[in-house]
């Protein structure tokens, strides 16, 4: 048996071990970013990642991965709840890490297959089967938009980094029996809709399998990602949506800071700040989109929805550079506690290769940021030539620029500084 | 809970403070750029314009100019105009019904 999964309080480890100073990392980035803008004010005048999304209906969910789906969830779920009561419950690493953490690779690597594995849809469409109500018994209210799923997002993230119990078996067990229950019920009630704009992972996911360049519609074709990307559909809470993504990983590099840990803040107190951090990341983005000029009133209070999708490379980015150490590594331990919880996997270990190598890792991490950023002001600057009056088309965009140049230097401060 | 003030001093001394300003110096210069730039082509554009106005306003002078003269005079004492072709320029009476409809008279055959 291994030892138990160390979770801190926040319920991940944080960065601790870059060699490189922070400083080169950080000047570095921003003039990245900053010549990035110029090469592509100069050499891309025209759009050319706005196409019409492919007239194409949306793929049926795969049986066979769904019944994947049931029994993964069969494993995680009885592991958490029959495993140990204690923090060696290898359930805990598997929400955590496998997937929190690993949805997004998965994303990355297979398109949305989220929807195939869930297996909250797999219960729904048995459900309506049964009961000859396929969509649900409610028409999802189209003004809830992303909303419900910004709502469990931050949940989730609660529970994560500011909740006491976060590494405590019994306070995961309650959140995930919540949201099983109201998973469930929402997509009895409301049909898959529910799945599509209110369930914080399966949104989630669907948003980072925008980026993913093999897989298109849920099935293997490879593409321009960035293509797909800015078909990100605009719904309300979009915003909300991503700044919590974003947010909350700052507030994660943020709370793990001597200068935070000093203060010994209060559970009130950290919930506050990761309100916090959401709320600038999103009022940041909203005001920057908005700043140009030569646009109607209407036109501007639609600016930042269209350009909502610019900012999904930065919350991948940032999972990677953060994230990165804890999945390889603590996935490793989760696979094998949950493969121990079965009789299987004693001969097996983990491989310490990126905690080995902090400077590799370093490497890595302060490339995910720069790359995730470079991306997003090219997704900018492209849907800003579709989106914004010619006259404006560069001067509606510095606010942009300046923004994006300020999410890099927080980021990668709080990434080195903790 | 004390709430933790950094004097003055080390607030300046901070490392964001310190890395924000090599970190910004080129956002500050693509700004400076672009909104030179910017500037330079909002006064080309207002210079085209003016010209094509003043252009325009010269026509509209010359068009004047030769509504003003004898359309019988000969075709050497016309301004300097396009020539419109014979029939354009036969006069002709126009008359407005109950209905707003327009009617040409035109010369019986």
């Amino acid at each position: 048996m291994l030892p138990a999964i160390q979770l801190p309080a926040h319920g991940v480890g944080g960065a601790t071990d870059l060699p490189i100073p922070y400083a080169y990392a950080v000047v570095g980035a921003a003039w990245a970013l900053a010549i990035s803008f110029a090469v592509l004010a100069f050499a891309w005048k025209e759009p050319r990642l706005q196409r019409p999304e492919p007239d194409v209906a949306e793929p049926p969910r795969r049986p066979w991965l769904a019944f994947v789906g049931l029994l993964l969830t069969a494993w995680f779920l009885g592991t958490l709840f029959l495993g140990p009561d204690d923090a060696g419950n290898p359930g805990l690493a598997s929400i955590y890490i496998l997937v929190w953490v690993g949805l997004v690779p998965l994303a990355l690597l297979a398109g949305h297959v989220w929807k195939d594995l869930s297996p909250w849809r797999s219960i729904q469409w048995l459900v309506g089967r049964i009961t000859k109500r396929p969509d649900g018994f409610v028409t999802y209210p189209e003004r809830w938009g992303y909303w419900p799923a910004a709502i469990g997002l931050f949940g989730f993230v609660w529970l994560e980094l500011v909740s006491p119990g976060a590494g405590d078996v019994a306070t995961v067990r309650t959140w995930v029996a919540a949201y099983v229950v109201l998973t469930i019920v929402g997509g009895v009630v409301l049909g898959p809709r529910w799945y599509d704009r209110g369930d914080p992972f399966d949104v989630y996911s669907s948003f980072v399998a925008r980026l993913a360049p093999l897989v298109e519609r849920r099935r293997f074709s490879p593409h321009n990602p960035l293509v797909s990307l800015p078909h990100l559909p605009i719904r309300g809470g979009l915003v909300v949506v991503i700044a919590v993504l974003l947010g909350s990983t700052a507030f994660d590099s943020f709370s793990a800071s001597s200068v935070w840990q000093r203060t010994n803040p209060s559970t009130l107190a950290s919930t506050g700040m990761l309100v916090l951090f959401c709320a600038v990341v999103a009022t940041a983005f909203w005001l920057a989109s908005r700043a140009t000029g030569g646009v109607s009133r209407e036109e501007r209070r639609a600016l930042p929805g269209e350009t909502a999708h610019t900012l999904v490379p930065i919350v991948v980015g940032y999972m990677f550079a953060h994230y990165l150490s804890y999945l390889l590594e603590g996935g490793q331990r989760a696979v094998i506690g949950l493969l121990q919880q079965i009789g299987l996997g004693d001969d097996l270990t983990v491989s310490y290769f990126l905690s080995e190598h902090p400077d590799v890792l370093a490497i890595y991490k302060v490339m995910f940021v720069v790359a995730g950023h470079v991306v997003a002001v090219v997704a900018a600057h492209d849907i800003a030539l579709t989106v914004l009056p010619k006259a404006h088309r560069l001067t509606g965009q510095l606010a942009m620029l300046v923004l994006m140049v300020a999410y890099t230097f927080g980021g990668i401060y709080l990434l080195f500084s903790v | 809970m004390d709430p933790v003030v950094a004097p003055g001093h080390e607030i300046w001394a901070h490392p964001v403070a310190v890395l924000a300003i090599p970190a910004f110096v080129p956002v500050v210069v693509v700004i400076v750029t672009v909104l030179w730039v910017a500037r330079r082509d909002r006064l080309a554009e207002a210079r085209e314009l003016s010209e094509a106005a003043d252009t325009e306003g010269t026509d509209a002078e010359v068009e004047t100019d030769a509504e003003g003269t004898d359309p019988d005079a000969p075709s050497s004492d016309l301004p300097d105009v396009p020539r419109r072709r014979w029939r354009d320029r036969m006069p002709s009476v126009v008359i407005v019904d109950e209905r707003g409809d327009d009617h040409e008279l035109k010369p019986r055959e």
